[in-house]
């Protein structure tokens, strides 16, 4: 399955990775025009923290502009990108924690409850997210959010993909049951 | 015989093949206790779709002047380290080099005697783009199947 995004113009994210190891930065604003959001929202759902997914954001594309001699295109640019956020996501981690998730809450895109309900939704479904062991949580970011296959996990991770079945297995496990009461909703 | 956890996640992801996701259909009519389970796992999958990600400033000129500002210290690296072991090669060249020779050029040791005394000459020849000098961490690398 090709995992480059699809394209609004001609270029595809391998040839700019190519021409951003000349040194061409209006390749690199293309790529960060292409993948920021998703990468800040895999960073935002890893941490909980705004502040620290734009830092991790901006960490991940300076790492690909270092990395940009070393890609290979047989390796889909999805999954090198996403390798880079996983890895800086884990290293932020095991850092002395700013441990406490945002107070703000993004809004919510259902609109079926009111606004005081939708919030402490969205603080329960983050508490429960912040809850999971690392691993499961990375697993259920790349499979829930950016629908992911196993296979595509297990590449952007280095995972096998047993260990990916396992781990989505017991984080949605984990996160039915903390999230029981909001079932439905 | 029912079905692994693992495919019904499978079916949430739109991961199975047409035959698959059909046969799949019919056992979850047929099998309580897997619909059961497929009614759990499609609430929580919806649910979690709820859990949105705040859109985030546009970082994207932050990121450019991060990445110009570090091309442009890491270019002088290899010019900067090159002078410095140079500079410290010609006192060496100083001590090295036969009488004779230091007499006569006092000041005067060649660029070419600092590098063949120390065998410099790929490291001053060197034309690497920059970008290779300093690779990425091996983890950045999609890799084999560590498992």
């Amino acid at each position: 399955m090709d995992m480059d995004l699809p394209q609004t113009d001609s270029t595809t994210d391998a040839q700019l990775m190519r021409r951003l190891a000349h040194g061409d930065m209006r390749a690199l604003g293309t790529l960060v025009d292409r993948h920021q959001q998703s990468i800040h929202a895999i960073a935002y759902r890893m941490t909980g923290r705004e502040d620290l997914a734009d830092d991790l954001t901006q960490d991940t594309f300076i790492r690909l502009y270092r990395s940009a001699g070393h890609y290979r295109p047989a390796a889909a640019f999805r999954t090198f990108l996403y390798r880079i956020v996983v890895n800086l996501c884990i290293d932020a981690s095991r850092r002395p924690r700013l441990a406490e998730l945002s107070e703000e809450i993004p809004a919510a895109a259902d609109e079926s409850l009111d606004p005081l309900m939708r919030q402490e939704r969205q603080r329960a479904i983050q508490r429960a997210m912040a809850e999971l062991p690392e691993r499961q949580r990375i697993a259920i970011i790349l499979h829930r959010f950016e629908r992911m296959t196993h296979e595509q996990i297990a590449q952007s991770t280095g995972w096998s993909r047993s260990a990916v079945e396992s781990l989505l297995t017991r984080a949605y496990e984990q996160l039915r049951q903390k999230l029981a009461e909001w079932a439905g909703t | 015989m029912c079905i692994d956890d693992t495919i019904l996640i499978r079916l949430l992801n739109g991961e199975l093949d047409e035959p698959q996701r059909r046969q799949v259909l019919l056992h979850l009519e047929a099998c309580a206790n897997c619909a059961g389970k497929w009614e759990q796992l499609r609430s929580t999958w919806d649910l979690l779709g709820q859990f949105e990600a705040p859109p985030g400033a546009d970082l994207k000129q932050r990121i450019l002047a991060e990445a110009r500002r570090t091309s442009g210290s890491r270019r002088w690296l290899p010019i900067a380290a090159s002078i410095l072991i140079a500079a410290g090669a010609g006192v060496v060249a100083g001590i090295l080099v036969p009488p004779a020779q230091t007499k006569a050029a006092a000041g005067q040791v060649t660029d070419q005697q600092v590098v063949d005394a120390l065998g410099l000459e790929n490291l001053v020849a060197d034309q690497t783009p920059f970008l290779e000098l300093f690779p990425s961490d091996a983890a950045d690398q999609p890799q084999e199947d560590r498992s």
